[in-house]
């Protein structure tokens, strides 16, 4: 991949747009697609024969969803196994984890859970993201997650956490600009001082997806448009000099056409390069404290 | 090593109305509608996981009695595996177990079952398979059909495996070929038959409204069902099978 100086905008791939992928006349003209890795792990099938045409026109980064990272429990090699087969079967660009842990004691519960941020904490995920790291034989980046619930117990706030994280191991960091506004209306915060706290060059993409309203709090359900919130807030992301990475739209539950996915990603390219043009303008402490409720 | 307690109490938490490690609720939940989100969250994702592959079954049960048997599963049978379509591991022996009467119900669960496990299966395995709506695929899948029943064969990539296995990708073709195939016994047999009445390539919103409209109350099918066989007795296969398939395309079309 050459330079990305440039908008570089991806979706992610579902199956159920395989076939307007696979189609020349619907293709869409885009640069890289992301897909969760478990999804193609022990697959014989369809879904990696799929994948491996769609590798011919598109570079790809693999998202995985159930690495945690975080558990206390021991690695499970088979897995570290599975990933590092089909990481080396796709050659992504990015490989990406959450920040979180999945399941205990051997039962996996399919979500991505938040853990307290402490000093104990940090050294386990730390030493996690070195075992896989040179596993893999590659730098890992890992996503900030939306939470519903939060700990007292926590040494660090979350970005202070991730900075540590990324001193320490090495690894990258995957922005969800979404799960950063989702959880500052949960726990009232204001978004722009999280950035201030990451080295924005060690941001290796940027996920942007639509938060459902319960009423009562905000859920993180990828089922919908992106929010205007989450705009105005990618916006003022956007406009940060050493922010520079690939961006993508993330959409995995009431799936609608692929083209619906794809003016989002134009939206958020439009954003992008406005925001790219007037750099400069404003700093970043200058924004902080503006209302960013849209 | 990190604090195991904190992680055993926050999964406790998710499977119970009890607190058993405090937090900082978000939003106005709280603290234990907080866990509540990532209760609920852990049935939606089995479900969708689960109906993805038994989507034959969930149509024939309807929302709540699916609904239903994937929270019994999944109390009973936790998911050990980072995949998450791995989690119907013994989903399909479960069914049958808790639905031992319902012999139809059954026959549904070794179709979804073995289509799911052919679709995820390499060529080599998937070439004894010539053609998935041809009649030989009752005695393979071990049918016994006790009523007339459509099934939408939305298995995408069934056709393309047909041809398997190239190690050239590109010779296949690519498209999604969706058909139907009617599982029906004849007034005067005895024998299950099945039936392929339309084979249609379609773009997936027209497929998702044909499936709404069309296959979304299998209930309605039989209603049709039971009009052709107010053509009588003495009506033979062949004859049967065209007016079926008559009737079914006109509706077919109506849809579109």
């Amino acid at each position: 991949m050459s330079t990305r100086s440039n908008f570089y905008g991806g979706v992610g791939l579902r199956p159920s747009h395989y076939q307007e992928f696979l189609n020349q006349a619907s293709k869409p003209s885009l640069k890289w697609l992301e897909v969760i890795s478990e999804n193609y792990f022990r697959t014989q099938g369809r879904p990696i024969k799929v994948l491996e045409k769609l590798r011919e026109n598109y570079e790809v980064s693999c998202h995985g969803v159930s690495l945690s990272i975080a558990s206390p429990e021991k690695i499970d090699p088979s897995y570290a196994k599975d990933m590092k087969e089909f990481y080396k079967r796709v050659e992504p660009f990015v490989v990406s984890d959450h920040m979180c842990w999945t399941g205990f004691s051997a039962h996996n519960v399919h979500d991505l859970l938040p853990f307290p941020y402490t000093q104990e904490n940090l050294k386990n995920v730390v030493e996690k993201i070195q075992w896989y790291q040179e596993f893999l034989g590659r730098e890992l980046a890992f996503e900030n997650l939306s939470a519903y619930v939060q700990f007292r117990e926590s040494d660090f706030t979350e970005e202070e956490f991730f900075q540590e994280i990324l001193k320490r191991s090495g690894a990258k960091m995957l922005l969800d600009v979404n799960n950063i506004y989702v959880n500052s209306q949960n726990f009232d915060f204001d978004p722009l001082l999280y950035l201030q706290k990451i080295s924005l060059e060690n941001v290796v993409q940027i996920h942007l997806a639509g938060y459902s309203d319960m009423g009562n709090f905000l859920f993180d359900t990828h089922s919908r448009a992106v929010q205007p919130g989450v705009w105005e807030l990618f916006k003022k992301f956007a406009a940060q000099k050493s922010l520079n990475c690939p961006v993508m739209i993330e959409w995995d539950d009431d799936i609608p056409k692929l083209s619906v996915v794809v003016d989002e990603l134009h939206k958020a390219q439009e954003i992008w390069e406005g925001a790219k043009q007037g750099q400069g303008k404003l700093t970043l402490e200058q924004k902080i404290g503006e209302s960013i409720d849209g | 090593m990190a604090k195991v307690n904190f992680f055993e109490d926050f999964h406790k938490s998710i499977f119970s109305d009890l607190v058993y490690f405090r937090c900082i609720p978000g939003g106005q939940l709280s603290e234990s509608q907080s866990y509540g989100v990532y209760r609920t969250g852990y049935y939606a994702r089995a479900t969708e996981a689960l109906g993805e592959i038994y989507e034959t079954t969930w149509r024939y049960l309807g929302d709540e009695d699916f609904f239903a048997l994937v929270e019994k599963y999944v109390k009973a049978n936790p998911s050990m595996s980072p995949n998450l379509a791995e989690w119907n591991y013994a989903f399909m022996d479960f069914s049958k177990d808790l639905f031992h009467d319902d012999e139809l119900l059954s026959d549904l669960l070794t179709i979804d079952e073995t289509y799911h496990n052919k679709f995820h299966s390499s060529g080599e395995y998937l070439k004894t398979i010539v053609d998935p709506l041809d009649e030989a695929m009752a005695p393979l899948l071990g049918l016994v059909v006790c009523d007339g029943q459509i099934l939408k064969v939305s298995y995408k990539a069934l056709s393309v495996w047909c041809e398997l296995f190239s190690k050239d990708i590109s010779k296949f073709d690519l498209e999604e070929n969706y058909s139907s195939l009617l599982l029906f016994r004849a007034p005067s047999s005895s024998d299950p038959h099945t039936m392929n009445f339309q084979s249609l390539t379609l773009g997936s919103e027209k497929l998702l409204r044909m499936q709404k409209h069309f296959f979304g109350d299998w209930r309605k099918v039989l209603e049709n069902w039971e009009a052709v066989n107010d053509f009588g007795p003495e009506l033979n296969e062949n004859d049967l099978s065209s007016a079926v398939s008559e009737l079914l395309r006109k509706k077919v079309f109506q849809i579109l």
